[in-house]
């Protein structure tokens, strides 16, 4: 089995290996401490609960600061000296003339680190809540001695119960002191109150306790121990890392980005372009119910190429807009400042001219034969009726209704044939749009598919020297995974070492 | 008409507006009933319940007005529910702060002190009280015979007495009965009493009561609570209003309930002081404790506010230094706009004095 020394050396190397200066310097520390054979003991507790009382009780002396209110959260380091004062420059170390301290350095300090012993100081007022409990499950895992010391029991009536629960919640010896008797029996010598305030018994079990461990081994193994455990959580956080990344694949999203984005792209173009036109249509067709067609024919078809052609140009327009959004988007999936392939304007779609059926003439003579045969047929009739009385068949009276009747006829064959116009106009418009609709909606899907070629020409090319580059960095990741691995085994080993020590 | 004229009409009109409702009957009653006042947090809740119960108030959980426990921790936290009324914090187990010793009351305030100005509270509580709870209702509750054992004990030779008084084992040997009731620091401090002369149980009494912090808390429920209960009063009977007539969908009633609480200079006030005490409107030091003391921060009477004692002439010629100078200050072109509002609302509080001093 290796010596304290030996592994402490080794967790340095290891530390100093892995640039961790900080491990390091604190590793020198209790190295030096194994090879002088000091013993530490650290004073913790939460806020209040008479730590540095504790200690200052302990030894006999007020070394720590105390106060009613916060007290400054600082570790202070108390060691033996003929003298008493500070220790060298530093502030935070202070030799005292004190028996306890032969042998032994307290520390009454804010944090929990690792020790040869640590005492637990909470008052009596109340049995250790979950947080105490959490910093009693911390000590133990940093130092091989853990104390409970109950503090104030002069003060508090209930504290026998209090400390039967806190041994019976730890399964730790529990120390019941009480510092203002202590120093009550320092002032007057009095060696009963000295008794009564528990400060012997304190000293009396962790001189047992600090016995009854080879102390300086072990918390110097303890020590190693939480160095490796730092380690070994910075590395297999790094593998871990490394792994997630490992997983993630590039190569198929940008195509499907690409593919699903052309697809919403044909759909999303396509309604608008018919929901545009559809517009246009309903406009056109109540404009074509308020006219002939036969009159206005050329200026219609004129101003519905206006409407169409502004139609086609702005979906036209958006849609290349959304293309080189797209475009950006698929280039995003690469994570690189990758320039993007030119995307080529949308030409103009080509929009006939609507052709309105000529419909039937309506001519002087057709007018002339209508209106005879609508007015034949009225003056037969009344001209008839006359002849029943006894006058000519041919009178004024049957002459006018002839008249009469001719002219409605050749009125309501004009209000048909317009109508017929109208609905045969509106019919032929019908037609166009659709038809526009088709091109416009062919040219369009054919300038997608166009610029998805070239998306994906462009992005494969590109894929390419990604995925060089890809496979390079996994087979370098693999090797880091290797390496940290065999770090880690050991980081292990070192480990396996130190609890030899500690066992 | 004031404020709780106005609060009874609303209360009136809801309830023959929706007289299912039997919540607005208990309400009205509520505004001619003692104010209500809970008592939150801990530790030594029950104890401070049972010392302030049979005084001029109510004890309930649903309140006018909060008496926040806490104990002296690095972590104080207020609840946010209790924000947004009157609260006083009272700092529990005062005695132990200072390890039961005759001056441990002395650094209870001065830690209390630091609370009342740690910016986490300020805002949120407007006084903070240290009170040794134990000996709080052991001195309430005071017997003849107790006063009859504490003579005994202080009779005894001194040397023998304190160092009986180390610790709790020690005298519970001689007197488990009083230790039980007056804590070791309640009996510290009772024999030290007798032996300066306290040989009469009122007088002892009396003189506990103030050493356990209960007359400071008792003091400060009084000038901030009890002084402006009407106002509590009616700020608590808005709120259930406003809550209940936007259940009910009253719109109307709802909508007169808002304008009372948004224009009623009382609250404006209460809200001004939160501000200034949370430290949100920039102040200089004086010009923040003139503002919060003018603002009724240190009790609502008018001899409190402008901090002047005398006869009513006296008082009138300081209202009106007073009015003229924040007057200034409001009018002040290059002062903010918030610190300008501020200002306004107390030209405000300032007129309504010199009115009442007229």
């Amino acid at each position: 089995m290796s010596t304290v020394v030996e592994v402490i050396d080794t967790a340095i190397t290891a530390a100093e290996a892995y640039h961790r200066d900080d491990l390091a310097a604190r590793l020198r520390q209790s190295r030096a401490r194994a090879l002088s054979g000091e013993v530490r003991v650290l004073v913790a507790g939460g806020f209040k609960q008479g730590k540095s009382r504790l200690v200052n009780a302990l030894v006999g002396a007020p070394a720590c600061p105390v106060a009613d209110d916060t007290t400054p959260a600082k570790a202070i380091t108390l060691r033996y000296a003929d003298t008493a004062g500070p220790i060298g420059d530093d502030t935070g170390q202070i030799g005292l003339p004190s028996g306890i301290l032969r042998g032994l350095t307290l520390v009454d300090s804010p944090v929990l680190e690792p020790a040869d012993a640590i005492l637990i100081v909470s008052d009596a007022s109340a049995p250790y809540t979950q947080a105490e409990l959490d910093l009693i499950d911390q000590a133990r895992a940093l130092a091989p001695i853990v104390v409970c010391v109950l503090s104030k029991v002069d003060l508090h009536p209930g504290w026998r119960e209090v400390a039967e629960r806190n041994q019976a919640s730890t399964g730790l010896p529990v120390v019941p002191v009480s510092a203002e008797l202590r120093w009550h029996a320092m002032a007057t010598a009095d060696a009963g109150v000295n008794d009564e305030s528990g400060f012997p018994a304190l000293t009396a079990v962790l001189r047992a306790e600090l016995g009854a461990h080879r102390g300086t081994r072990r918390s110097a193994a303890y020590e190693v121990l939480a160095v490796t455990g730092d380690l070994t959580a910075t590395m297999t956080g790094e593998v871990d890392g490394l792994r997630a990344e490992e997983t993630e694949q590039l190569g198929i999203r940008w195509q499907q980005v690409l593919n699903d984005g052309i697809t919403d792209l044909i759909a999303d173009i396509d309604h608008d372009l018919r929901d545009r036109l559809r517009d246009v249509l309903k406009v056109a067709e109540a404009e074509l119910d308020a006219v002939d067609p036969a009159k206005v024919g050329d200026d219609f078809a004129e101003w519905l190429r206006t409407r169409e052609s502004r139609c086609t140009a702005e979906t036209f327009e958006w849609m290349m807009t959304r293309a080189r959004w797209l475009a950006g988007h698929v280039a995003e999936q690469f994570g690189d400042d990758h320039a993007l392939p030119e995307i080529p304007d949308a030409g103009d779609l080509a929009v006939g001219d609507l052709e309105l059926a000529a419909g039937e003439k309506f001519g002087v003579g057709q007018r002339l034969i209508v209106g005879m045969r609508g007015g034949y047929g009225g003056t037969l009739m009344i001209g008839m009726a006359s002849t029943i009385v006894g006058v000519a068949m041919i009178n004024p009276l049957s002459v006018g209704a002839g008249l009469l009747l001719g002219g409605k006829t050749v009125q309501e064959e004009r209000k048909r044939l317009l109508q017929r116009r109208q609905a045969e106009a509106k019919a032929s418009l019908r037609k166009h749009v659709d038809d526009l609709i088709f091109q416009a909606g062919k040219q369009s899907r054919d300038m997608l598919r166009g610029i998805q070629r070239t998306l994906r020409d462009h992005f494969v090319g590109h894929a390419e020297e990604v995925h060089r580059a890809l496979v390079d960095a996994a087979a370098q990741r693999r090797t880091r995974i290797r390496d940290l691995n065999a770090e880690l085994a050991r980081v292990r080993d070192l480990e396996r070492m130190a609890r030899e020590l500690v066992a | 008409m004031n404020l709780e004229h106005r609060v009874r009409g609303l209360l009136r009109r809801a309830r023959d507006a929706h007289p299912d409702e039997p919540g607005l009957d208990d309400a009205l009653a509520r505004m001619s009933a003692p104010l209500r006042i809970a008592i939150t947090g801990g530790p030594g809740a029950s104890t401070v319940r049972a010392v302030l119960a049979g005084q001029w108030f109510h004890i309930e959980p649903d309140a006018d007005a909060v008496i926040h426990l806490f104990p002296h921790t690095p972590e104080v936290h207020i609840p946010v529910q209790v924000r947004d009324q009157g609260v006083i914090g009272v700092l529990t187990h005062a005695d132990e702060i200072g390890g039961g010793r005759l001056d441990a009351l002395t650094s209870a305030r001065q830690i209390a002190r630091r609370y009342t100005a740690d910016p986490r509270l300020r805002g949120v509580c407007q006084t903070v009280v240290p009170v040794a709870g134990l000996l709080a209702r052991a001195a309430t509750s005071m017997t003849q015979s107790e006063m009859d054992r504490f003579s005994e004990l202080a009779a005894r030779p001194r040397a023998v007495i304190d160092s009986a008084l180390l610790s709790v084992d020690r005298i519970r040997s001689t007197a488990p009965d009083l230790l039980d009731r007056f804590g070791l620091f309640g009996m510290r401090i009772g024999v030290t009493l007798v032996r300066q002369g306290f040989s009469d149980r009122a007088a002892l009494a009396a003189e506990l009561v103030s050493r356990s912090g209960l007359g400071e808390l008792l003091a400060q429920i009084d000038t901030r609570f009890r002084e402006r209960s009407h106002v509590l009063k009616a700020r608590s009977a808005l709120v259930f209003l406003d809550e209940f007539l936007r259940r009910a969908r009253d719109r109307a009633l709802h909508a007169e309930v808002e304008r009372l609480a948004a224009s009623t200079h009382e609250f404006v006030e209460i809200r001004v002081l939160d501000a200034v005490r949370a430290g949100q409107i920039a102040l200089p030091a004086d010009v923040a404790g003139e503002a919060v003391r003018l603002l009724g921060g240190d009790g609502a009477t008018i001899t409190s506010r402008l901090g002047v004692r005398g006869d009513a002439g006296e008082q009138r010629h300081a209202a009106l230094l007073t009015l003229r100078q924040w007057r200034a200050r409001a009018g002040n072109p290059v002062a903010g706009r918030q610190f300008v509002e501020a200002a306004q609302v107390i030209v405000r509080t300032c007129e309504g004095m010199v009115a009442r001093l007229a």
